[in-house]
C-alpha cells in the first residue's frame, strides 16, 4: 500500500529536516530438534492419535503426543525423561498406575516443573493462583493450565497465547476492564495480563514483525544492524537507525505496507510474571506506562522469527520508541505520553514560546512606535 | 460609529463553543501527553474529558458547516471570487500586520456584513476549517477507539502516525490560539472584536453600504 508508507516517510523526512548493534540474546524458541533414541521409543506409541487411558475417577486421559509440536517445543532438547523420570522403559507400560484424576496428575507434574523452574514455582506459590491451589481450590491453575504440556514454548515467545490462557478462566475480564479502561481491546492486545496483575514484576517492551494481510507474525531472514559498541564488553543493541534500516530491508523484500512492527508490554523475566496478585492489587494507574521514562519502555527487545522458525531476541535501545524515525519503523505501536517522540516536545516548546512572544513583541513594538509617533506630532 | 450585524447567532454559538472546547482539549491534551510533568487531573479523567469534548466539537463543527453551506453567508469567505485580488489582498494584509500597523497606517480591510474577513483571515480560516480541523477530528476519532477503527488506522499508516499527526496539529492550534486572541485585540479598541463576537454587531467608522451592494 503506497499511502500508508508515504505518510510516515513524509513525517520522518519533515522531522529530520527540522532536527546500532546488538547482542543476540539466547534464541527465543528452540528450533525443531530431532528426537533422541529414548524419545523415539516413547513416540513409537505416544505419537499414535487417540491413544488414551481411563483414570480412576472415570476420566479419559489423552496419552497422545504431537511429535511435531514436541519437536518445536522448548523442552524438545531435554527429552521425555526430563519430566517423566518415573517411567522405567523396561517395565513401561505394564507398571503404570493410573492417577485418580487428570487434576491429580497435573498437580504431581508440578514437581517436575519445579525441578528446573524453581524461581517460577516459588513465585507462583506466593501468587493468588498458588494460594488458591494451597487452599485446595480445584479450579486453581497449575503449570500446565496456562503453559500446556508437550507443546510448551518459551513464555516470551508465547505472546498473546498466554492471554488466551488467562481469558480461558477469566472470560469476564474484557467486560470488567471495559468499565474503566479506555481502548480495552487494544490494551488487552498490547499489554500482557501479567504486566499489570503481577505489579512487582519488571516490565519491558517486545517488538515483533506482523504480517497484517496474513494476520500472523511475519517471518524474515533480515538481520538488524548493530551499533558496534560492543568492544568494551557492553552489550550491542539495535538503535533507531538500525531498526529503521531493518524495516526498510523487509519492505524491500516486497512486504511494504503489509509487515509492521508491533509492540507488547511483557514482564522482564518469566518467573516474575508468575507473581500474580488479587485484582484489587493490580496496577490501575495509567501513569505506569503513559508518562515519560515509564519502566516498560526502558527495556526494549526486538524479536525476529527467521525462515527456519527460530526466534532470536535482540536488545534495542530505548530511543527506538522515541526517535523521529519511530514514526516509520514502529508505526503500529504507540503509548500516549510513554513512547512520545521527544523532538515534538521541543517543537511544542518553541511553538508555545513563539505563540506567546510573537504577539507580545508585536504589541511592544506597536506601543513604542505609537509613543514615538505621538512625540513627533505633539 | 455605525453598527453592522456581521456575526449571526449560529456563528457566535459555534465560535464560543469551539473556543471553550479548544481550550479544554489543549489543557487535557497537555495533561495526557505530559502526565510526568502535570498533575492537574488524573490521566484517565483527562482522557474521558478529552473524548467527550472532542465529540461535542465534532457536532459543533457541523453547526458551522451547515450554516455556511445552507445560507448565503458562505460568501464571506470569497466575497469577490477573484483569486488574483484575493492573493494581493492577503499579501497586503500581511504587510499591514508586519509593517503598516507600526507606522499608524489604516487597516486595508473594511468590515461589512458580506466582507467580514480580511483576505489573510479568510485564507487561514479556510485552511483551518476545511483541512486542519477535519484532520484533527478524524485522527482524534481514530485514537478514541483504535481497535474499532483498526482498518482506517492501518490505512493512515499506523497508530503512531495517527498520533503524530494529531500532536503536530495540537501544537499548531496551541500556538495559533495566542495569535488569534492577539489579532482579535487589534480592533478600534482592544475589546471591540470580542464584544462583537458576543453581540453580533461590529462597530465601524462608516457602514460601507455601497461596498456591500457591490459584493
Amino acid at each position: 500500500m503506497k499511502i500508508p508508507r508515504l505518510i510516515p516517510a513524509a513525517l520522518v523526512a519533515a522531522l529530520a529536516i527540522a532536527s546500532t548493534a546488538l547482542n543476540a540474546a539466547p534464541p527465543g524458541d528452540a528450533p525443531s530438534a530431532a528426537p533422541g533414541d529414548s524419545d523415539r521409543q516413547c513416540l513409537a506409541c505416544h505419537a499414535e492419535a487417540g491413544l488414551s487411558m481411563a483414570l480412576a475417577n472415570g476420566e479419559s486421559l489423552a496419552l497422545h503426543v504431537d511429535a511435531g509440536a514436541f519437536a518445536r517445543s522448548v523442552h524438545a532438547s531435554v527429552g521425555c525423561s526430563a519430566c517423566h523420570a518415573d517411567v522405567d522403559l523396561k517395565k513401561h507400560p505394564g507398571d503404570v498406575r493410573p492417577a485418580r484424576s487428570a487434576r491429580d496428575l497435573s498437580v504431581a507434574m508440578v514437581q517436575a516443573c519445579q525441578g528446573c523452574h524453581d524461581d517460577s514455582y516459588r513465585a507462583h506459590a506466593a501468587s493468588v493462583h498458588g494460594r488458591a491451589q494451597a487452599r485446595g481450590d480445584a479450579a486453581a491453575p497449575l503449570c500446565t493450565t496456562c503453559h500446556g504440556t508437550h507443546d510448551i514454548v518459551r513464555a516470551s515467545s508465547s505472546g498473546p497465547a498466554l492471554r488466551e490462557a488467562c481469558l480461558g478462566c477469566h472470560a469476564d475480564a474484557p467486560a470488567a476492564h471495559d468499565k474503566w479502561l479506555p481502548n480495552t481491546k487494544l490494551h488487552l492486545q498490547v499489554v500482557s495480563c501479567a504486566a499489570c496483575h503481577a505489579p512487582t514484576a519488571g516490565k519491558r517492551v517486545e517488538l515483533r514483525f506482523y504480517d497484517v494481510a496474513a494476520a500472523r507474525e511475519a517471518v524474515t531472514d533480515a538481520v538488524p544492524a548493530t551499533n558496534g559498541r560492543g568492544a568494551n564488553g557492553a552489550p550491542k543493541t539495535v538503535d533507531a537507525a538500525g531498526l529503521r534500516e531493518l524495516v526498510r530491508t523487509i519492505d524491500r523484500e516486497g512486504k511494504a505496507g503489509n509487515v509492521v512492527l508491533m509492540g507488547r508490554v511483557e514482564p522482564v523475566a518469566g518467573a516474575e510474571g508468575h507473581r500474580l496478585l488479587a485484582k484489587a492489587q493490580a496496577l490501575k494507574d495509567c501513569a505506569t506506562c503513559h508518562r515519560k521514562g515509564a519502566d516498560p519502555f526502558k527495556k526494549v527487545s526486538l524479536s525476529v522469527v527467521g525462515p527456519d522458525g527460530e526466534r532470536v531476541l535482540y536488545e534495542a535501545q530505548q530511543d527506538v520508541l522515541h526517535a523521529p524515525t519511530s514514526i516509520e519503523s514502529v508505526r503500529a505501536f504507540y503509548a500516549m505520553g510513554g513512547t512520545r517522540i521527544h523532538f515534538l516536545d521541543v517543537v511544542l516548546a518553541l511553538a508555545l514560546a513563539g505563540g506567546i512572544l510573537a504577539p507580545l513583541g508585536h504589541l511592544v513594538v506597536r506601543k513604542l512606535m505609537r509613543r514615538k509617533d505621538e512625540r513627533n506630532h505633539g | 460609529m455605525d453598527r453592522i450585524y456581521v456575526h449571526p447567532l449560529p456563528v457566535r454559538i459555534w465560535h464560543w463553543v469551539n473556543a471553550l472546547g479548544f481550550v479544554a482539549l489543549i489543557a487535557t491534551g497537555l495533561q495526557i501527553r505530559y502526565t510526568d510533568l502535570l498533575s492537574a487531573i488524573p490521566f484517565a479523567a483527562a482522557v474521558r474529558v478529552h473524548n467527550v469534548v472532542g465529540f461535542v466539537l465534532i457536532a459543533n463543527y457541523f453547526v458551522w458547516l451547515c450554516f455556511y453551506l445552507f445560507t448565503d453567508k458562505i460568501t464571506v469567505y470569497h466575497p469577490e471570487l477573484r483569486p488574483a485580488k484575493y492573493y494581493r489582498d492577503t499579501l497586503r494584509q500581511m504587510q499591514y500586520y508586519g509593517y503598516g500597523i507600526f507606522k499608524g497606517q489604516p487597516n486595508p480591510h473594511h468590515v461589512s456584513a458580506y466582507h467580514k474577513f480580511n483576505a489573510l483571515q479568510s485564507t487561514l480560516y479556510q485552511i483551518i476549517m476545511i483541512l486542519l480541523v477535519p484532520i484533527q477530528f478524524y485522527t482524534g476519532l481514530l485514537l478514541w477507539d483504535v481497535d474499532r477503527f483498526a482498518g482506517s488506522v492501518a490505512l493512515f499508516g499506523g497508530v503512531r502516525v495517527v498520533a503524530t499527526v494529531h500532536v503536530a496539529l495540537f501544537i499548531f492550534f496551541t500556538a495559533f490560539i495566542f495569535g488569534h486572541v492577539y489579532l482579535a485585540s487589534l480592533g478600534h479598541t482592544a475589546g471591540a472584536h470580542f464584544k462583537a463576537m458576543l453581540t453580533g454587531y461590529e462597530e465601524v467608522e462608516e457602514a460601507p453600504k455601497a461596498a456591500d451592494a457591490a459584493d
